[in-house]
Parts: structure tokens; sequence; C-alpha cells
């Protein structure tokens, strides 16, 4: 018991030695997450921000004027530039010199003071950019409806100006992006290394020939994918653990769930990825094989986790194959860890499915490589 | 050996490999019609039936009359809650998005012009949903209101500006247009890397770079050799994701296929030599591996354009977005799918993708090894 431990042990002093002893491996292993989390830290925003917009005015009046300066919202906008023809701002469009125009009709500042029918303003949205045109046009048409609503008023008899409704937002109540998308991106750059760490140790010691000294070693099969196994979980845990202390010191963001619980799910959550990653190399030959094994689960598992879009968006049979997914459970409870501040039944119930996907994959993986062995 | 027989003979034994080794073929065929098909159906952005509570505190014909019309709207599907903590727990619960409720002086304070008179709740955790669920809801509650007005004859507070909105291209704002034609081109970048980082490094590890190297053949020789057989399979899989996006899932294709192919080409010239750059750099397979594998998926998947906003990044990301030749790729296939050849746009972001791919075709030349 004692020798099988201790061979254990140097089998998981060997793969810590591989991936930390070659100043490439490590660098590759230790600089990217942190890159990345910094990086995509400030790009993940669907926000819509500095829009230019074009305008295509053939009103002469003073209402126009006033109507288009209720458009410098910083930094949902960031100008405003004047076409003469309604094909100049088409076509402006069409070169994505703006993101979208307004045509205001040459009788707006008399409708606008009139007592009839209220001024027809078009605005052209580029849809190109389908859920980014989506928000604008929910700007547009707010600023639109406050402005004829005041004035509005001002034609009748003065008065204030009564507000529109109020809408609180429950965990997030800026609606930061960076909020909302960093707890899931410590997921995701954690589940790149889990993936790196497992998927070439095997396929690598097939490669180069070290494979078979392995072989005659006095390690027994599983002693050395436990060892494997330990060292990979290990080193990913360690990166997941300096990504999240990143995020939480570095953009302040905190965990409102307990620390415990996060750690315990991602020890969890990296066996299932280091095990799927034993997986992909038991089975390839070669490390262009487990490289595109790693290309064939890692985009799939990461696109459909609802990382970047919620999974009730998916059709019903594609949300339904998501449980299988061990990223999708560890997203939510991340999620829920930093965000929601979700309760510990919540947790459990995400915790369950992520435990038995890490043991079904982890006697696949201790399955594949005897096999591999023989 | 005149320079084209040496470059045929570096393509033939290429051309050998990549189908003597299956996993080549099975990257450049099934894992783009796998990927569009996740892209495809698992990335949606688009907000109709959101799920939203609603309370009625207010059981009044005003207060029914809206609720009809919430009930009437494509972009959400109501559930009916009887008291506002019960909708609190839905929206906790995530059964719910959003949630509007209804006070019990929802009538009088209507009939007073209030335009304030709803309150909503939105899920904070899901951002885009309830920025653009929020947009909905006050817009239906202003839509109801001036409809009410109008039919009461109290047009004083109805809006003096009617906006009419209309989505060129992509008439319903659906995101998948949008998102399908992008992600071909994050499918491409990874098929450009996974195919090329191996080619040198392979070599080196196997020890046949030596072979090689006892040849006359030289270094662009060498390089161009390299990469033409995989460029090959990256405009076949090209043609078949459009091919793909088309005809499975519906986008429209109003370009060219002569201004795809261009564009296409373009970017793959520059896909493919980034994969050989990493791989003479590396000369070690797992190392070049490791670096494809994290260069080339979540940087293109996030940077690109395709699913967060490039504009609303800060000044320093968007400096980096410029070297990511995916993010001028994006631009051309969204505008060649969805408004056509556009060529004053497409022309510029070739132009901008080609002095990329020169720096990088250069430094790959550079770093060919011709010594040992």
């Amino acid at each position: 018991m004692f020798a099988s431990f201790r061979r254990v042990r140097r089998l998981f002093l060997k793969e810590l030695a591989i991936n930390l002893g070659m100043p490439k491996m490590r660098a590759v292993l230790i600089f990217p997450p942190i890159l990345q989390l910094v990086m995509f830290a400030y790009a993940v925003s669907l926000e819509v921000t500095n829009v230019r917009l074009g305008v295509f005015n053939m009103d002469a009046g003073v209402e126009s004027s006033t109507f288009l300066q209720s458009f410098c919202v910083k930094p949902v906008f960031k100008e405003t530039v004047g076409y003469r023809s309604a094909q100049e701002l088409k076509d402006a469009l069409e070169r994505r010199e703006i993101f979208a125009g307004l045509v205001i009709p040459n009788d707006f500042s008399a409708r606008v003071l009139g007592s009839g029918e209220p001024a027809k303003v078009q605005l052209l949205l580029d849809g190109r950019r389908a859920n980014a045109s989506a928000i604008l046009g929910g700007y547009v048409a707010q600023i639109t409806q406050s402005y004829g609503i005041k004035a509005a008023i001002q034609a009748a008899d003065g008065g204030s100006v009564p507000t529109g409704p109020i809408a609180r937002r429950w965990f997030n109540p800026n609606l930061l992006s960076r909020t909302a998308f960093m707890p899931g991106l410590i997921c995701l750059l954690t589940t790149t290394v889990g993936l790196m760490v497992s998927s070439f140790s095997i396929s690598r010691e097939r490669e180069m020939g070290s494979f078979e000294q392995l072989l005659v070693s006095p390690a027994s099969p599983s002693e050395i994918v436990v060892g494997k196994m330990a060292a990979a979980v290990f080193l990913a845990t360690c990166s997941a653990l300096l990504t999240t202390a990143i995020v939480i010191f570095g953009f302040k963001i905190p965990l409102q769930g307990s620390f415990a619980l996060m750690l315990g799910s991602l020890v969890l959550y990296l066996t299932s990825i280091v095990s799927i990653g034993l997986m992909i190399s038991s089975a390839s030959t070669t490390q262009q094989q487990s490289m595109l094994g790693v290309f064939l689960f890692m985009p799939p598992a990461i696109i459909l986790s609802g990382f970047a879009s919620p999974i009730d968006n998916m059709p019903h049979w594609l949300s339904a194959a998501t449980v299988v997914n061990p990223v999708r459970w560890e997203m939510a409870i991340m999620r829920g860890l930093f965000l929601r501040d979700a309760s510990l039944e919540k947790i459990g119930l995400c915790l369950i499915p992520l435990a038995a996907v890490a043991a079904v994959s982890l006697s696949a993986a201790g399955y594949m490589f005897r096999k591999r062995m023989e | 050996m005149r320079t084209w027989e040496r470059l045929w003979a570096i393509v033939w034994k290429e051309w050998l490999q990549v189908f003597r080794d299956p996993s080549a073929l099975l990257i450049a065929f099934v894992f783009p019609a796998v990927m569009l098909f996740l892209f495809g159906y698992g990335l949606s952005l688009d907000a109709t039936n959101v799920r939203i509570g609603v309370v009625l505190e207010d059981d009044a014909p005003l207060a029914r009359s809206f609720y009809r019309s919430l009930n009437a709207s494509r972009y959400f599907d109501v559930q009916y809650y009887s008291s506002r903590l019960e909708a609190e727990r839905a929206l906790r619960d995530e059964e719910t998005r959003a949630a509007v409720v209804v006070p019990n002086d929802f009538s009088s304070r209507v009939a007073h012009g209030e335009l304030g008179a709803i309150q909503i709740l939105a899920d904070g955790a899901e951002t885009n949903l309830a920025l653009i669920v929020e947009n909905y809801l006050r817009a239906a509650f202003a839509k109801w209101t001036s409809l009410q007005m109008r039919e009461r004859g109290a047009a004083g507070l109805s809006s003096k500006v009617d906006l009419e909105t209309k989505t060129v291209y992509n008439a319903a704002q659906i995101t998948r247009y949008s998102l399908i034609p992008g992600s071909i081109a994050i499918i491409l970048a990874m098929i450009g890397a996974l195919l090329t980082c191996l080619v040198v490094a392979r070599e080196w590890e196997r020890g046949t770079m030596e072979a090689t190297m006892a040849t006359s053949v030289g270094k662009v020789e060498m390089f161009v050799g390299k990469m033409i057989p995989y460029f090959l399979l990256g405009i076949a899989a090209a043609l078949g994701a459009a091919a793909l996006s088309r005809y499975l899932f519906d986008v429209p294709f109003h370009g060219s296929t002569a201004a795809y192919l261009l564009t296409s080409g373009v970017f793959l010239l520059v896909a493919t030599s980034q994969g050989v750059l990493i791989s003479s750099t590396c000369r070690d397979q797992s190392v070049a591996a490791q670096i494809a594998v994290v260069s080339s998926f979540l940087p293109n998947f996030l940077l690109s354009g395709v699913i967060f906003e490039i504009d609303a990044m800060p000044k320093i990301v968007q400096g980096i977005t410029y070297i990511f030749p995916a993010r001028y790729y994006v631009v051309c296939l969204q505008t060649i799918f969805m408004a056509g050849d556009v060529w004053p746009l497409l022309l510029n972001q070739i132009g901008f993708m080609s002095i990329i791919g020169a720096v990088v075709f250069i430094a790959a030349v550079v770093k060919t090894p011709t010594r040992l």
C-alpha cells in the first residue's frame, strides 16, 4: 500500500516536472490564462456604445436640431454625421461608416409644434449586426418617445414631464457585462488549462517512445492513471484559483457564495475535464489526433454551456443534450456563487449532475487507459 | 531541378501525408460541419418568446386590457402570478427572465396620464436579455398608453413623434443571420491553425527534417509547398460551410461566390501562414498544439466581433483586435451573406488582411529552418 502510494507520488512529480520544467510549456500554461482573462474581461460586453449615427435632415426648423441634440447620450452615441440625401445615408450604412441612420422629414418642426398628426421619423438599422441593432433600436425608440412626450406637454400647457416605468434589476443592478461574464470566463479558461495538461500526456509519451518505459516500470496501470490524473487536476486547480483571485481582488467582483463550495465544485469539475482529456489522449496515437480530440470536445462544450447565449434559446432537443455537458453545470455553479447568491440546494442541484458526469468520465478514462496498456 | 518542380514535390508529399492520415481529412470536412451545426443551433441572442411573469394587483378593465396586450406580443411568453412574492420567486429560480407588476392604483394612475404606472423587475445576471426585455416592455407599455389616450380623445399626451424602424438587410433582426456567417470565420481560423500548426514541428520531432534539408529545396518553396495542400482543404471547407449556412440554416446569401472565394482565400492564406509560423517557431509538437488550442478558439470566438461588439470594447482591446484577421473576415462574411458585394467595404477589409498576411508570411519564411 505504502509502496503504491510512493509510486503514485513519483509519477505525480514526474508529470509536474514535464509540465513545469520545459520553459515553453511552462509559459504556455501560466501566461495565456492570465493574459486572456484580462483581455477578455474588457472584451465581453453585449452593450452598444460609440455608435456613429447618420442623419438626413430635410427639416429646416429648430425642432429637428433640438431633437437631434437629445441623441448626445454618451457613451451610447459617439457622434452624429449629416448626409445630404437618403441615398448617401444608405451608402454610408452599407459601407459600415455608420451603424444607424435617421431620416427626418421636412414637416418635422411644423408637426411637432402643430396640433395634428405626429411627425414621422424613420430609423434605419444595420441588420448585419442583429443583436446590437435590436438594442440600439430600443435606445432610439426611448429617446424619441421621451422627446415626443415632452413636446406634447409643452404644446399643451407645460406642466411636469411624466417619466416611464422604472426597471429594477436583480443580481446586477447596473447590468454590467463584466460582472455577468467573468465568473463564466474563469470556467472557460480553466477548461482550456485542464484539457491542455491532460490530453497530450499519453499521446506525447507514445510518440516520444517513453510510453514503453512506463509500461516496464513497476507502476500498475491504475497507479499511472492516478498519478497523471492527480498532477493534471492539481495544476488546473492552481490555475483556476489564480484566475479566481484575479477576478475577486483585481476586478473587485465579490464571491457571494462560499469559497469551500466553489473549490469543491472546481475540483469535481476539473476531475471530469481531465478524465475527458485522458480519454482523448488514450484514444489517440499521435499528438495531432489528441489536438483534434480537444478541438472536437472543447468548442462544442463551450458553445453549449450557456456562456454566450442562454440555454433557453436553444431548440429543446439541444438543450436536453447539454445535460451531459460538464461545462454547463460548472458555469451555472460559478455564476450562481458569484452573481446570484444561490442557495446551497440550488448549487447542489448542479453538483449532482456534475458529479455524475465526473464519475462516468473517470471510469471511462480508466477503462480506456488500461485497454491502451494491454 | 527548377523551382516549380521542387515546389510540386513538396506539395505532393504533403498531399499524400494528408490522405494517409485520416485525421487531417476529419479536420477539413467533419469538424466544420459539426461546428457550424452547433453554432447554428446552439447560439442565439434572439429575444422572442421570453418568459415573463405578470402580477395583477389591480383587477380593473384597464389593467386587464394591458395584460391582454402583453399576451398578444410575440416577444413574451406570459405567465400569470397571483402575488408579487410568487413572481419574485419565479424570477429567482430562473423560471422567468423578468416580471411586470401592475400595482393596485394602476387604473387611476393611467387615467392621470402617468407613464410610469407599472414596475419592471429583470434578471440582471442575463444582461443582454434584461436590457432587451426592458426595452420591449417599456415600448409595449408606451404603445398601449398612447392607444388608450387616443381612444379617449386625450391626444395631448401622446407622443408628437412617431418612429418607424427599418432594419436593413435583416428585417426581422434574426441574430442567427449574423452569428452563422460570423462563425464561419471562427471555424476557418481554427481549421487553418489545426491543419498547419504541426507540419514543421512534426518533422523536427520525427527526424525527417534533416532529410528534407539535405535536398535542394529553398525556404520559400518549402513554406509555400507546405501551405498549398492545407490551403486547398480550407477552401473546400469554406465552400461546405457556405452551402450548409445557405441550405440548412436558410441564411440569405446575397453576394457572389467569387467575392466569397476571394475573401475566404485571403483569410485562409493568413490563417495557414500563422499555423506554419507557430509550427516552425516551436519545433515541439505538444507546445505547438497547445499554442494552437489557446490562440485559435477563444480569442477568435470573443474578439472577432461575432458575438461581442468591438465598438463597445475599450481602446486597448480594440487595438488588439486589429491583429486578428478574423475581425475583417467577419465583416466581409456578414456583408456578403446579408447585403451583397459591397466592394468598397470588402476591398478595404481585404487590404487589412493582406497587410497582416504579408507580415506573417515574411516572419514564417524567415523562421522556416534550413539548417539544423
